[in-house]
């Protein structure tokens, strides 16, 4: 072997590596064989094995930490029920980072190792169209809380389905709450991913046929931190209103800093992305400012539990629907008398939607669906009717405004149709 | 389980790809490259466009390469003193600049969108046993890669690239030209990365920009610089041990019951950054004890 | 009107990019290598310092001033640990060492303190217009602290002993150690610079935005441009190159789309480039 410059020795660093290697292999090889290593990794023969993939890092790290509370009170709830077909489930929890290539490897591993019959609480539009061809494939089902229209596209296959409003509504929802309001011209900052262009692009068209008019539309970065210049943009052309297509940490930097440059508008923001921490440290940035609140169902009983269970005062939109897509998994496993995914697949639309009994819980459910009756899951997220795509048919949205501090409803838009 | 380890494996073979490029530039010739996955992702575009285009799957690939080649010249040429680390920074700055432009560009990359629904070769005959399939293919293609690479180590091109990481002036001082031959290095370097980008998009038949982010370019640099310098199989070794760092706490965090959420998941990354901050220490203290 | 916000906005940012910048580039003028877990001390320091501020009686003043000397350790402490152990092997081992640092030093604030969206425990305030420039409290603290940051930093770098052996170091390490320099106190002296100036820079871009586990890791490209820029190892440099990029990434707005800002720096970089490859001013502290 000849030299390669001075700074090494082949022999010794052969050697090293050589032991690295073989520590590696070891170790893998011990993991892989052993019979009892495998009794921790994968459920039980009896237990039912459902998969939360979710953003734990990464930018939708501040939803993912409830999303996976929220599932896993759920599913305590569902095995305190004694669980469905009398099995309990074994929830095996990935994070996806917030990106589509980790969470298919995450997804593949909950699959192949878990064997798994769902994939719940994808976030990100880009994870959840990233895992469907491999749901699909695998026959598991995929329950997203996505909101970009581009996935409808993929959910003609089956096996996927969301809770979240489609975009579509989402932009009309906006649409119609400034038409309420009498507002004429707006001006739109949208950080560019997936589910902002659809949005706004719903919303353009509702709004500009209703008479409105869209000044300008700035787009921002994911990966910027400050937008003070953006801002100004947006305001340049004095709109009525300003709509923010972003996240929590985005929205709560940009009222800030609106409010730190004194300029002033009436903002109109997702109920998402204004968390309970955005509220408190926007103080005044925000006061005064709408929202459009998804999947509200603050009067549900689920709702309240999950509430109390979480911590009171606050506002969950995407762990609500966490929470709901276990029970109705569970409750679909129950309708299908079989856990694989197939199954669920099948049973899906009948158990969350009418006709049917009104129930609240895994455990009414069950209950009902074991005496042959038919139900309709209504969760915490909202009444949750899927349709023929696997996305909610008709949604209702709370209009809300900050009030000294707090959020209040102050308007509803029911029934927004794709 | 079995799926899921062909899985890893087809995932660890694409990214060789992308080492093996990556070594050329950097271990073989000295040019620091903190942007390969800017090949990467125009390979991975080019490809995907392409096969929903309807063309053939090996022009496909054959088109990632040459694209990825071209902005390799373009990036090379641009850097003419490539060796300098500053002027690395350059290059990270062009894979940026190519993902924002893929991140923007709703014409044909679909934007923020990505493009999905990428049909892939044969599927119709391998059906059921898809993975295996293309797991066979990715491994073949890999195998070739390496073998080009052992040559071109071997080959007087390859010593015209090792004498230029050495001390270039001696090259010109001979009557080669380093500037072209440095050109060619990245540029053969990016061919790589192009053709990993391609498998890429059709083992996942879904990109979107945010699969290529400088965290590609982490995973992959860490893989080359673990290896000996220039060692096209360290580079594979590199990658597999990257690979099983990756996995191995994904797979090891679910026997763990004290903590959860997303303390679990931050707990899986520290480990991920130890073991790799360990895997330094052990290989480098050694060479370190014995040069003193 | 524009001109003058987006001024305000750039200087903001500069000041924010400057000062781990100058800590990237003091590393790689006496270290000789591209630190990139410099940018995971900034959300460490930031992380600090909301923590102390939120203790009762501890103002941010002072919640600021322990973060940053906190980290500033912190870093030499690290560097002492985990890089001196390989100093002798290259510029490699290091490279790849604070690749995996930036994974831990990350994910342990995540573990610490998850992903929620923070703010330092000050209030907002309304802005003043001074002839034209709408500029808060907030921001003129930011630009002038770090202006004094950073003159003390050249200060030091140029009239103390640490100063002088850093320097001498970093322009011919041999010659430094025939004439005496001791390097592992100076490496620490670095460290302790680099850190504590990164997490300054932390802190304040807490205060123009919001604090995640994530602050970190979007500076990291904007600060390794900036450092490049000025010309690795020279921290004047670094300070007008941050100007000049965050001036031109503003400003940028005027002519192109918002969305293609972050791409802005690396154009106006390679432009600069080049044409003076060695970066604006010379490759020396």
């Amino acid at each position: 072997m000849t030299r390669r410059g001075t700074s090494h020795r082949p022999q010794e660093q052969l050697a090293t590596r050589r032991r690295l290697l073989q520590m590696a292999g070891g170790t893998a090889a011990g993991l892989i064989l052993t019979p009892r290593v495998w009794s921790s990794v994968s459920a039980q023969a009896s237990e039912i094995a459902l998969g939360a993939l979710m953003p734990l890092s990464g930018s939708g790290g501040s939803f993912g930490q409830d999303m996976l509370k929220a599932a896993q009170f759920a599913v305590e709830e569902i095995n305190g029920a004694g669980g469905p077909l009398g099995r309990k489930i074994h929830l095996f929890q990935e994070n996806d980072e917030t990106n589509a290539e980790a969470a298919v490897r995450a997804a593949k591993k909950l699959i192949d190792i878990n064997k798994v019959s769902a994939v719940f609480g994808t976030w990100a539009s880009s994870v959840t169209l990233a895992v469907a061809p491999l749901c699909q494939e695998n026959k598991v089902v995929e329950m997203s809380t996505s909101g970009s229209s581009k996935i409808t596209a993929i959910q003609k296959k089956g096996f996927v389905f969301r809770t979240e409003p489609d975009d579509l509504l989402f932009g009309r929802a906006y649409a119609e709450c400034a038409i309420q309001y009498g507002w004429k011209t707006a001006a739109v900052l949208g950080l560019n991913v997936p589910f902002t262009a659809s949005t706004v692009e719903a919303f353009r068209e509702r709004f500009e046929a209703k008479g409105g008019k869209v000044l300008s539309i700035t787009t921002y970065n994911e990966n910027q931190t400050t937008f003070r210049s953006e801002v100004l943009k947006a305001f340049a052309s004095k709109p009525d209103f300003i709509h923010i297509s972003g996240y929590d940490a985005d929205t709560e930097s940009i009222l800030k800093v609106a409010y730190e440059s004194g300029l002033k508008t009436k903002w109109l923001l997702p109920g998402f992305a204004v968390t309970d921490s955005v509220i408190k440290n926007a103080g005044p940035a925000i006061e005064g400012a709408y929202l459009i609140e998804e999947g509200v169902a603050e009067d549900s009983p689920a709702y309240l539990r999950l509430a109390k269970r979480l911590g009171g005062d606050r506002y969950y939109s995407y762990a609500a629907q966490t929470y709901d897509q276990a029970n109705l998994l569970a409750l679909a496993i129950e309708a299908a008398k079989k856990a694989d995914g197939a199954a669920i697949n099948g049973k899906l639309r009948e158990i969350s939607g009418p006709p049917g009994e009104k129930v609240t819980s895994f455990a009414a459910g069950a209950a009902l669906l074991r005496q042959g009756k038919k139900i309709d899951y209504d969760g915490a997220s909202g009444p949750i009717d899927f349709n023929e795509d696997g996305n909610i048919a008709k949604a209702n949205f709370r209009i809300s405004q900050i009030k000294q501090g707090k959020s209040t409803p102050v308007g509803l838009l029911k029934d927004v149709l794709f | 389980m079995f799926s899921y380890l062909v899985a890893i494996i087809t995932f660890t073979g694409i990214y060789a790809m992308v080492a093996l490029g990556l070594n050329i530039q950097w271990g073989m010739t000295g040019l620091i490259n903190l942007g390969q996955v800017a090949f990467f992702a125009v390979g991975a575009y080019t490809a995907g466009l392409a096969l929903l285009a309807g063309v053939p799957f090996a022009a496909a690939v054959a088109a990632a390469a040459c694209l990825a080649g071209a902005l390799g010249i373009a990036v090379a040429l641009l850097t003419p003193r490539l060796r300098e680390l500053y002027l690395s920074i350059v290059r990270l700055g062009v894979s940026e600049i190519v993902r924002i432009i893929l991140l923007n560009d709703n014409w044909i990359a679909n934007g923020p969108n990505g493009i999905g629904g990428i049909p892939q070769p044969l599927f119709a005959r391998f059906h059921g046993e898809y993975g295996m399939f293309f797991a066979g293919l990715t491994i073949f293609v890999v195998a070739i890669l390496l073998w080009l690479s052992l040559r071109l180590a071997r080959f007087p091109l390859g010593r015209i690239f090792r004498a230029i990481r050495e001390d270039e002036v001696v090259v010109d001082a001979v009557g080669k030209s380093s500037v072209l031959f440095k050109v060619e290095a990245f540029a053969i370097g990016a061919i790589f990365a192009g053709i990993g980008g391609a498998f890429y998009a059709v083992y996942l038949t879904y990109i979107s920009p945010d699969m290529f982010t400088a965290q590609v370019s982490v995973y992959v640099l860490a893989a080359v610089l673990i290896s000996a310098r220039g060692s096209s199989v360290g580079t594979i070794g590199g990658i597999a041990l990257v690979a099983f760092l990756i996995e191995g706490t994904r797979l090891l965090k679910d026997y763990i019951t004290f903590i959860d959420g997303v303390e679990l998941a931050a707990a899986r990354l520290i480990t991920l950054g130890a073991a790799l901050m360990a895997v330094v220490l052990v290989r480098y203290r050694r060479s370190v004890e014995l040069r003193s | 009107m524009e001109l003058k916000f987006y001024l305000i906005s750039a200087l903001v940012e500069a000041s924010i990019w400057a000062l781990p910048a100058a800590g990237v580039t003091l590393i790689y003028g006496v270290l000789r290598y591209p630190n990139f877990a410099l940018s995971e001390y900034m959300t460490v320091g930031a992380y600090l310092a909301l923590a102390l501020a939120n203790l009762p009686g501890i103002t941010i003043w002072f919640a600021a001033a322990a973060a940053v000397v906190m980290t500033g350790i912190l870093a030499a402490a690290v560097d002492q640990a985990f890089f001196r152990p390989v100093r002798q092997a290259g510029a490699l081992p290091p490279i790849l060492l604070s690749l995996g640092l930036m994974l831990v030093l990350q994910n342990v604030v995540r573990f610490v303190w998850r992903n929620d969206v923070r703010e330092l425990p000050v209030p907002l305030v309304e802005p003043y217009e001074i002839a034209g420039f709408v500029i808060t409290s907030h921001q003129m603290a930011t630009i002038v602290c770090s202006l004094l940051a950073l003159f003390m930093l050249f200060f030091v770098l140029s009239r103390t002993r640490f100063g002088k052996a850093a320097r001498a170091i970093a322009n011919n390490p041999n010659l430094a150690l025939v004439a005496g320099v001791e390097p592992e106190p100076v490496y620490f002296g670095v460290l302790f610079v680099a850190g504590a100036l990164a997490a300054l820079g932390g802190i304040f871009l807490g205060l123009a935005s919001t604090i995640t586990p994530l602050i970190g890791w979007q500076t990291l490209i904007p600060i390794f441009a900036v450092a490049i820029l000025g010309g690795l190892g020279n921290v004047l440099g670094a300070a007008s190159a941050a100007l000049v990029l965050a001036a031109a990434s503003e400003y940028s707005l005027l002519v192109v789309q918002a969305s293609y800002k972050p791409a802005v720096s690396f154009v106006v970089l390679a432009l600069v480039l080049l044409v003076r490859p060695s970066g604006l001013l010379r490759s020396n502290l």
